[in-house]
């Protein structure tokens, strides 16, 4: 079947998007062209400001508007805990749960001999730098249960060898190989909880 | 536990394929090449999640076809489960009574089948790594959790292995080795440690077996064979983490891993002394037939019914009385078989059974076997009595 240009080209646009694949894609290019022109304009404008709008915080790099994320601005945070994630949505599933009214620090990835990701690719040194700046009592490493996630934690726990913070690890009753982002909220907040102090190497 | 249904489509070379199998004995005849040996891997596929034949699952979904599907109905003391693998190059998804599961955990253990192919005959003296996949067979079919952790072990040793590459071209952070040092002891601890539990009891059972079908006075044993250390340490975390330690300048110049479980053995022991050295080619065939035997009777212990069958053409590499306590063992065990032939006249069992024909990736009602007399009866042999589909 032909199609303007046009729809093929948004079609296409929205195929690179995660989850959609190329029927979806061209099921979504033109369900907006059978909306009214402004919602077509809303769109493209929405995208076009997305990346001028929002930047990472400057301190512990979550999405934000303002050199500081909400998260980092907001004063009744309890400075002492510092919850270490892997990325944005990891974040906002421990957010949803409740559990938790510490400060944050994305990583942005997790390390990954296989994928090429090595020490230099994650938010790592401003991570230390934070630690002995904020001097936080205890460091949650909320990675995923992963392999790669358990790389990462051990590898933080050397790089912060020698220092007189606390390290914890959320528990381990998360099932292996599972996002934490997919888990329910009553889970990620028992696995907060429970979470397990890390011998200081 | 017994498969009341099965369905396969896009499955390599078979057709379509929407089958009731009989509760107890299924031969499936036809010539090399029809697809006899797919079918068989359609059910181990759906059992473990994993071929006997390649590394990649996408290597089993047809030419041209973009995904595959097995189902299963299978039958576990009266409880029926529906099992549903569908697969293609990218990955998989599982369903279980029609509903998608997310972890392998939830799926794998279920249904349980003991594999018997022609080229286990080869385990004795064959090459370190077939060995190890036979172990992890027998493990994972004690306990599913072990498919879980040798991936989470693999996942490991690759990563290490990849860092070691990587350090050829550039000089790698000893950081980031240090903790795949730490991952690996601790992941490949457990590994060995369900490999030499369940050893521990089932290496007396295969003795057991073996003293039955070999001449008097001859034994057989097995043992576990830690790379580069006593084999009583073999799951000593402590002991693993030191022998990378030790070996890292040479693992660094190799770009692989070289100590660990995946570099172990598993040496069979003939009169005390190494089957694959010393073993006659009709001994090493009588301590397989113990291993599958033993293997047979210790999960029907331990899952409280016979597990399935799937017997790959291997009565005609046996002899006439290996055959015979091959076949005894199968009648006497009541669960369900699978079991493939070119040439029925090996198949001497008295269980009920159903005979079908494969050709060209169908199945057809049998028997047609007997052609060009090659299915001569015996006064055992009462397989052209009775045709297909006695239920
Ligand atoms: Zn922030």
């Amino acid at each position: 079947m032909q199609l303007p240009l046009a729809i093929e080209r948004l079609a296409a646009l929205m195929g690179k998007l995660p989850g959609v694949g190329d029927r979806t894609a061209q099921r979504l290019a033109l369900h907006v062209l059978g909306q009214p022109s402004e919602y077509a304009q809303a769109l493209a404008q929405a995208l076009a400001e997305l990346h001028g709008a929002v930047r990472f915080c400057s301190r512990c790099h979550h999405l934000s508007t303002a050199a500081l994320c909400g998260i980092c601005a907001n004063p009744h945070r309890d400075g002492r805990l510092l919850c270490v994630v892997e990325d944005v949505p990891d974040l906002l599933a421990i957010e949803r749960s409740g559990e938790f009214g510490g400060l944050y620090h994305v990583l942005h990835g997790v390390l990954s001999p296989l994928r090429g990701v090595g020490p230099r690719d994650l938010t790592l040194e401003d991570l230390v730098r934070r630690v002995d700046e904020e001097a936080p009592e205890e460091v949650i490493l909320a990675t995923s249960v992963s392999v790669e996630g358990e790389a990462t934690a051990s590898y933080i726990q050397t790089l912060l060898r020698g220092r007189s913070v606390r390290l914890s690890r959320i528990a381990s009753g998360v099932p292996q190989g599972t996002d934490l982002e997919y888990l329910d909220q009553g889970t990620l907040g028992r696995a907060m909880r429970a979470r397990q102090p890390l011998e200081r190497g | 536990m017994h498969i009341g249904r099965l369905y396969a489509e896009a499955f390599r070379n078979l057709d379509t394929l929407e089958w009731r199998p009989h509760r107890h004995f299924n031969l499936i005849t036809g010539d090399n090449g029809q697809g006899k040996t797919n079918l068989l891997e359609a059910l181990s596929v759906a059992a473990g999640l994993r071929s006997f034949r390649t590394a990649k699952l996408g290597d089993c979904v047809r030419f041209g076809a973009d995904k595959a599907t097995v189902a299963v109905q299978l039958e576990r003391q009266a409880v029926r489960v529906d099992l549903a693998v569908q697969f293609r190059a990218s990955g998989r998804r599982l369903f279980l009574d029609g509903r998608a599961v997310s972890g392998a955990a939830d799926y794998l253990g279920r249904l349980v089948v003991v594999l018997f192919v022609p080229s286990d005959l080869h385990l004795p003296h064959g090459e370190p790594d077939q060995r190890r996949r036979y172990l992890d067979r027998v493990v994972f079919n004690h306990d599913a959790a072990h498919l879980l952790d040798l991936r989470q072990y693999e996942r490991v040793l690759t990563s290490r292995n990849a860092l070691l590459k990587q350090h050829k071209v550039a000089p790698i952070d000893p950081q980031m080795l240090d903790v795949y040092d730490v991952l690996l002891a601790r992941h490949g601890a457990v590994v060995a440690r369900r490999r030499l539990d369940v050893l521990r009891h089932f290496t007396p059972q295969v003795r057991e077996v073996f003293a039955r079908l070999a001449p008097a006075g001859l034994e057989a044993d097995l043992r576990y064979v830690p790379k580069g250390f006593a084999s009583e340490e073999a799951a000593d975390e402590a002991t693993l983490l030191l022998a990378l330690r030790g070996q890292r300048t040479r693992d660094l110049a190799l770009g692989y891993t070289s100590r660990g479980p995946h570099r172990d053995d598993l040496e069979f022991v003939l009169a005390g002394r190494p089957a694959h050295a010393h073993a006659s080619q009709g001994q090493s065939r009588t301590l397989v037939l113990a291993l599958k035997i033993a293997e047979i009777q210790s999960l029907e212990a331990a899952l409280g019914e016979p597990p399935v069958l799937l017997m790959d053409d291997v009565s005609s590499e046996l002899d006439e009385h290996r055959n015979r306590a091959l076949m005894t063992c199968i009648d006497a065990l009541g669960g369900q078989v699978f079991l493939t032939t070119t040439d029925a006249a090996h198949i001497r069992v008295a269980a009920p059974r159903q005979i079908m024909d494969m050709r060209a990736g169908a199945l057809h009602p049998g028997p047609t076997f007997g052609r060009g007399g090659q299915g001569s009866t015996g006064p055992e042999n009462e397989l052209q009595d009775i045709t297909g589909g006695s239920e």
